[in-house]
């Protein structure tokens, strides 16, 4: 079915959490084989991201509601937040670990339906060019687009310029190879594997 | 997009005049080979300069390509979220940082961003050229107050159709109820109903704070017509027990009729403030002056919630507010080091132990600059007991023994043994004072508080975790360390801190992608690598090699020369003065850790270096080097 598109999740997956098994020395060692190691970004500065990137002003966009009931028992602050305590400056919960990857995955899940359904049904929230790239790939398989160039305007709109190109034209590569997500998935599906994928990638989610 | 990208190489090429060719011009040759290297260059720089930027999209990226990064960053540092920017990082660096500092986008800035006040105070000055080392000021000498929100309405009043009518009514509600608050006071001396009656009503029924809450006022100046916290004290709302003390009346007297004046202000004041707050340019100036009940307001730069974080209770003497300000404004996190420390602060055994002297010598004389700040902060000083934030009460002979932890010793030219301790042994390296004023005075003057705010600087902008060469920290700070001069101007800190910035998001660190925590990038101009750890090299060269270099340095331990050693391991070249033989690594760093910091199980070593002094957080971060070396970690 889709197990390279779950094959390239759960490689980003892997790497969050070697990323933070590992000692300082193979953080270098990963970082000069062009991964990113580090801590996430937080709960909110993620959420700033993915509405400036793709949600018209104003919109209202909470990802701590992918966490369902359990947002209100400060499960959220696990996901990166700051206590706002004098004296302390610093990202608490950061570090990835196996609890706060799972609930990254659980958020990421719930926040990539909610931008397909909606993309695929025209919805005015979002951002004009990001619409039209997702519309697109909504329509595939009619429609004429250069597929690859297609993705890569999506990727760029979520992603931006965080990532290396390479990282980029791997992914592209990823979803258009035989038996990849454009092959197996179509409309509102796989615009949220494409969705999911980009917003799990650690260059996505993790602090340079 | 990829053909639009190089449409737009051609363009910067050909029309990119000479003059605005800059010192990164090698690194334009190269973005010129690798466009997507400048994109992501200035994908990266617009978050770190225009506060809530989600990065660049492709099409305002391949706008700003054909423009130089010098040009690119002068023109993020001239839009006002850059001074946004600016106030995030003032907050970060007090400790303070906040997730947003707006409710939302459209929002007036938080609570949290006004009430501490010099982080709003120094991004306003930044906006305006003015002086942005009020960042290190103890009192501002204005109000700092965030655009107005609109009156509510009456309850049941449906004839009101403007917000001026609204404000009118609510204006003459807190008048007519202060009126007969004041008449009520000058006609009761029932201490203890006045007191009821003062620290109730605002529970049991509407009363001036409840009408000035309503007409619209922004907090900043709402808060000025609140019950003051020294009269709550007094009147008992801590402990229950009305104070003996027979100025309560006239205090509670005082403070209203100060409340009855300032009311006749507010609505020349309201007009007068900037309705819609889009960046700290913006912030309304309110001069104390104008405002009775802001008269005797103290401005300091702690608000209620600083001291209640940094509670002082009976047992601790101040000294969590001393750590404060060590970590914050001096990046001193009192790293427990065992140096000599002959003088005994406070009267508690734990600081008396020499184990605990290390830090104790300079926390202690940190802490009692904080002695007469009571509970919530609350001056004592002219008070005849001192309440502590676990509620002990001190007065008479406990109050001067508490008082006597920071005499100085007999015979000494000054009062207080309270200060900025550099050393423990030469104190005309010391800066001491007696008051809040003179401590953040010498924050002010220090040359550390400069070398700190560039690391926190450099940590907000290129990531914390990473290292940097020590001499390019200080070549940094010297912007800074000028702007500080009694010959400075004050719009000469403002310049100092773009220039920083602007020289950070120039770096090497800045444009390389994803760079190795563990390694130095940039050095200061005519400097080169030592070959040294990077992140320790300066402070060995600075303190260590004058000695420790070459064949036949002392010990056999030769600083200067950092070599791969038979093992394989990395050490410095360390001969064993008994064998003869070059030292294993963890023997040879033990030994330095030893020199730092001589303990019981190092036996009989002097403290390193001999007869010198060397700077506390320069020594902290060597030691704290040498461990996580000992522990495997730069291996």
């Amino acid at each position: 079915m889709k197990l390279k598109s779950i094959a390239f999740f759960w490689v980003s997956m892997s790497s969050l959490l070697v990323a933070s098994c590992k000692q300082r020395s193979d953080d270098s060692e990963l970082q000069s084989a062009g991964r990113r190691v580090g801590s996430f970004k937080g709960l909110a500065a993620v959420e700033t991201t993915i509405k400036g990137r793709i949600m018209l002003p104003n919109s209202y966009f909470d990802l701590a509601q992918y966490l369902g009931d359990s947002s209100e028992d400060g499960l959220p602050s696990l996901l990166g937040a700051y206590d706002g305590r004098p004296g302390s400056s610093s990202l608490q919960n950061a570090t990835p670990n196996a609890v706060n990857t799972m609930l990254w995955q659980i958020v990421m899940d719930g926040a990539a339906s909610a931008i397909a359904t909606k993309a695929c049904s025209g919805g005015n929230e979002l951002e004009t060019h990001f619409k039209q790239a997702a519309k697109k790939i909504c329509d595939w398989p009619t429609g004429a687009d250069d597929r690859a160039q297609t993705l890569r305007e999506f990727w760029l709109d979520l992603m931006r310029y965080d990532a290396p190109q390479a990282e980029m034209e791997a992914w592209v590569g990823q979803m258009t190879a035989s038996g990849g997500s454009v092959a197996t998935l179509q409309g509102q599906a796989l615009v949220k594997d494409l969705t999911q994928s980009i917003l799990m990638n650690p260059f996505f989610l993790l602090e340079q | 997009m990829r053909r639009t990208s190089l449409l737009a190489l051609v363009f910067a090429f050909f029309a990119a005049p000479m003059a605005c060719r800059t010192s990164n011009e090698a690194s334009s040759a190269k973005d010129a080979d690798d466009p997507w290297a400048k994109q992501a260059w200035m994908n990266k720089a617009a978050k770190a300069l225009l506060y809530g930027s989600a990065g660049l999209s492709p099409s305002e990226a391949n706008q700003l390509m054909p423009l130089s990064k010098d040009e690119i960053v002068e023109k993020f540092m001239s839009d006002p979220r850059f001074y946004e920017t600016a106030l995030d990082f003032n907050l970060f660096f007090l400790g303070l940082k906040q997730e947003k500092l707006r409710y939302s986008p459209d929002s007036d800035y938080k609570s949290e961003v006004f009430s501490e006040r010099t982080a709003a105070a120094a991004a306003m000055e930044l906006a305006r050229n003015g002086d942005y080392f009020v960042l290190f000021n103890w009192k501002m000498p204005y109000a700092l107050v965030g655009a107005p929100g609109t009156p509510n309405t009456p309850e049941g009043q449906t004839t009101f159709t403007s917000d001026e009518q609204k404000r009118e009514h609510w204006l003459a509600k807190a008048k007519e109820s202060l009126d007969a608050w004041i008449a009520e006071i000058e006609s009761s001396n029932d201490v203890n109903a006045l007191c009821a009656r003062y620290l109730k009503t605002n529970d049991e029924e509407d009363d001036f704070e409840d009408y000035i809450d309503n007409y619209g006022l922004p907090d900043e100046l709402r808060t000025a017509f609140s019950k003051g916290v020294k009269n709550q004290i007094m009147c008992g709302v801590i402990g229950g027990q009305v104070s003996q003390s027979a100025s309560i009346k006239q205090d509670l007297l005082a403070e209203a009729k100060s409340y009855r004046a300032g009311l006749a202000t507010i609505p020349a004041l309201f007009d007068g403030l900037t309705k819609k707050i889009k960046s700290p340019a913006d912030l309304n100036v309110i001069a104390p002056a104008t405002v009775p009940t802001l008269k005797d307001e103290a401005f300091e730069a702690f608000s209620t919630q600083m001291w209640v974080s940094l509670s002082n209770s009976s047992t601790n003497y101040n000294r969590k507010r001393g750590a404060y300000v060590l970590k914050t404004f001096f990046c001193d996190d009192l790293t427990p080091l065992n140096i000599a420390a002959p003088v005994q602060h406070s009267e508690n055994k734990h600081a008396s132990e020499p184990a605990c002297q290390a830090c104790h010598y300079k926390l202690d004389p940190m802490a009692g600059f904080f002695r007469d700040r009571g509970i919530v902060g609350i001056n004592f000083a002219s008070l005849p007991f001192h309440l502590h934030d676990d509620q002990l009460k001190r007065e008479g002979t406990d109050l001067t023994k508490y008082l006597a932890s920071w005499k100085a010793p007999q015979g000494s030219t000054r009062t207080w043994d309270v200060g900025y301790v550099r050393s423990s042994k030469k104190e005309s390296l010391n800066s001491y004072g007696e008051s809040l004023n003179d401590l953040f005075k010498t924050i002010r003057d220090a040359p550390e508080s400069k070398t700190c705010l560039t690391k926190r600087l450099a940590e907000y902008m290129l990531g914390i975790g990473q290292v940097y060469d020590g001499r390019w920290v200080d070549y940094l700070a010297k912007e800074f360390k000028d702007a500080a001069k009694p010959t400075a101007a004050p719009g000469d800190s403002s310049k100092a801190f773009k220039k920083v910035v602007k020289s950070l998001v120039l770096s090497r660190t800045f444009s390389t992608p994803d760079p190795v925590k563990g390694k130095c990038y940039d050095f200061a101009p005519d400097s080169e690598p030592s070959g040294l750890p990077c992140e320790v090299a300066y402070i060995v060269e600075k303190n260590c090699t004058s000695c420790h270099s070459g064949e036949g340095a002392p010990k056999g331990l030769d600083l200067s020369s950092w070599k791969t050693l038979a093992n394989g391991a990395s050490g410095f070249v360390h001969i064993d003065e008994t064998s003869g033989q070059q030292l294993g690594r963890s023997a040879s760093l033990t030994r330095i850790a030893c020199g730092l910091s001589p303990t019981e199980q190092c036996g009989p070593v002097k403290l390193m270096p001999f007869n010198k002094e060397m700077d506390a957080v320069e020594r902290a971060t060597l030691y704290k080097w040498v461990q996580n070396e000992l522990s495997g970690g730069g291996q």
